[in-house]
């Protein structure tokens, strides 16, 4: 395999061309893709990237329908604008924070969907299993978004290895952080083929990036500005989205590959850090009876620690930062972006209106006194 | 709207605050610190800015705000904000 990707920032260019450094760059496909169980791995330049690739490689007609969870990360969702197709929402599981998949099925039937994302939601594993056995001989493509859960498994079978192709994320504030970058995994041929036909149309030239991105966010800020009440605004700024989107497609840089080659061996270190801090958070709030957890499926690896609070969330919320614990409310429904009404994706809206995320980067040693000082401070506020 | 000086950074960091939901330490954050601080968080920061100090932000000078807190403080301050 050959790889020739350029990378100039006006201080240094490097090229990858040497065969000694495509072999590495194989041999690194050829691990991540075993590590998921999976025949093949294509690297990109980041989560978004990723998605964007299998969508185009899938060769969809323009304004296909995808099918996301509403709640999820608004950069999956980008990557169906970047490839002119039409994202369409699903409520979640009010029990798993994940795609509800009876509703899904409902979905698929009304739009003639042609994708399915399901996403494991901060690292809850989706029942993908069962999502395909549903699915029975339906057309409809099923790629798994692992950005959030990867390390995870169910059954023996790996969170990145449940759907006919996966990506995951390597981006800044991942489970594993290197800085940026993403993969795709399967195990087609045909499609890994697509795939890395489409990276190699795409754009390597970070200094163009910022030069576009700067324009990007003088158009975004004038149309937010003078149109954001307006009826059409979500298809307004859905084109200035695909106007813009060489910004965030590219592919996987050098220094970024370079990382990952260092840092992807630390997952496993990664998984067991974060499996003990769980744990030991279980121990402390999952009796507590102002918090409703997860159902959790198989054995997961936790993104963020999230669960809904029965009162009171945002005065919880705020003490919590006050405290020094990195909390946030995400992810704010996907449909309302486009100015949908709530009552179909009333559990969507429940979930963004008492969730709180607990970022799990924190030392160790600290987990337990961190736990007590979460439950000390729903005790105070819930009721 | 008259602002002591010495208030500026405070209202700044209150404006930051209930945009990126989180708490601040130290004197200054930057876009690479930060996974949220992104081009479409940036706009809602900087329109929050305008609601904040109740002032029209040129954009063209959106791009160079996209940076850090020390900067927009700088600019708010260049634009006669604190007087």
């Amino acid at each position: 395999m050959s790889f020739n990707a350029s990378y100039a920032n006006g201080l240094f260019v490097r090229r990858f061309q040497a065969p000694e450094r495509a072999d590495v760059y194989t041999k690194l496909e050829q691990k991540i893709a075993a590590y998921f169980g999976r025949r093949h791995c294509v690297l990109t330049g980041s989560g978004t990237t990723a998605l964007y690739t299998i969508f185009k490689a899938l060769e969809l007609p323009e304004n296909a329908v995808v099918v996301y969870p509403d709640i999820t990360c608004d950069t999956a969702l980008n990557a169906a604008i970047y490839a002119g197709l039409s994202p369409v929402f699903c409520d979640i599981d009010p029990e798993t924070f994940n795609l509800d998949i009876k509703r899904t099925l409902s979905v698929i039937e009304q739009t003639n969907a042609r994708v399915i994302v399901p996403t494991h939601i901060f690292g809850n594993i989706m029942d993908v299993s069962d999502l395909n056995k549903r699915l029975g001989d339906r057309e409809v493509f099923v790629l798994e978004d692992a950005a959030q859960a990867y390390g995870g498994e169910r059954d023996g079978i790996k969170v990145g290895g449940m759907g006919e192709a996966a990506i995951i994320s390597l981006g800044q504030g991942k489970l594993i952080d290197c800085g940026g970058g993403g993969a795709i995994l399967t195990d087609s041929n045909a499609l890994c083929e697509a795939c890395r036909r489409v990276c190699t149309s795409m754009n390597d030239n970070p200094s163009r990036r910022v030069a576009l991105k700067n324009e990007y966010m003088k158009e975004m800020f004038k149309l937010t500005k003078q149109d954001a009440d307006a009826e059409d605004f979500p298809v307004q700024r859905d084109a200035l989205q695909r106007k813009y989107k060489d910004i965030y497609l590219f592919r996987i840089e050098a220094p970024v590959l370079q990382v990952i080659e260092r840092v992807f061996y630390s997952l496993d270190a990664e998984v067991a850090d974060r499996r003990k801090k769980v744990g030991e958070f279980n121990t402390v709030l999952e009796k507590n009876k102002w918090v409703v957890l997860p159902r959790s499926l198989g054995s997961p690896v936790l993104w963020r620690y999230s669960f809904l609070v029965k009162g009171n969330r945002d005065v919880i919320f705020d003490s919590l930062l006050q405290k020094g614990i990195q909390a946030s409310k995400l992810f704010p429904p996907l449909h309302r972006l486009y100015g949908l009404q709530d009552t179909k994706y009333r559990h969507a809206v429940t979930l963004y209106d008492r969730i709180i995320n607990i970022c799990l980067d924190f030392d160790a040693i600290n987990t337990r006194n961190i736990a007590r000082t979460i439950e000390d401070i729903i005790d105070e506020h819930a009721a | 709207m008259s602002t002591q000086p010495n208030q500026l950074p405070d209202r700044l960091w209150a404006v930051f605050k209930r945009v990126f939901c989180r708490i601040f330490s130290g004197d200054n954050v930057s876009v690479d610190e930060m996974e949220e601080w992104d081009s479409l968080s940036h706009i809602k920061l900087v329109m929050e800015i305008e609601r904040e100090f109740h002032i029209e932000i040129d954009p063209d000078c959106i791009p160079s705000l996209y940076s850090d807190f020390s900067t927009i403080l700088r600019f708010l301050q260049d634009s006669s904000v604190g007087e």
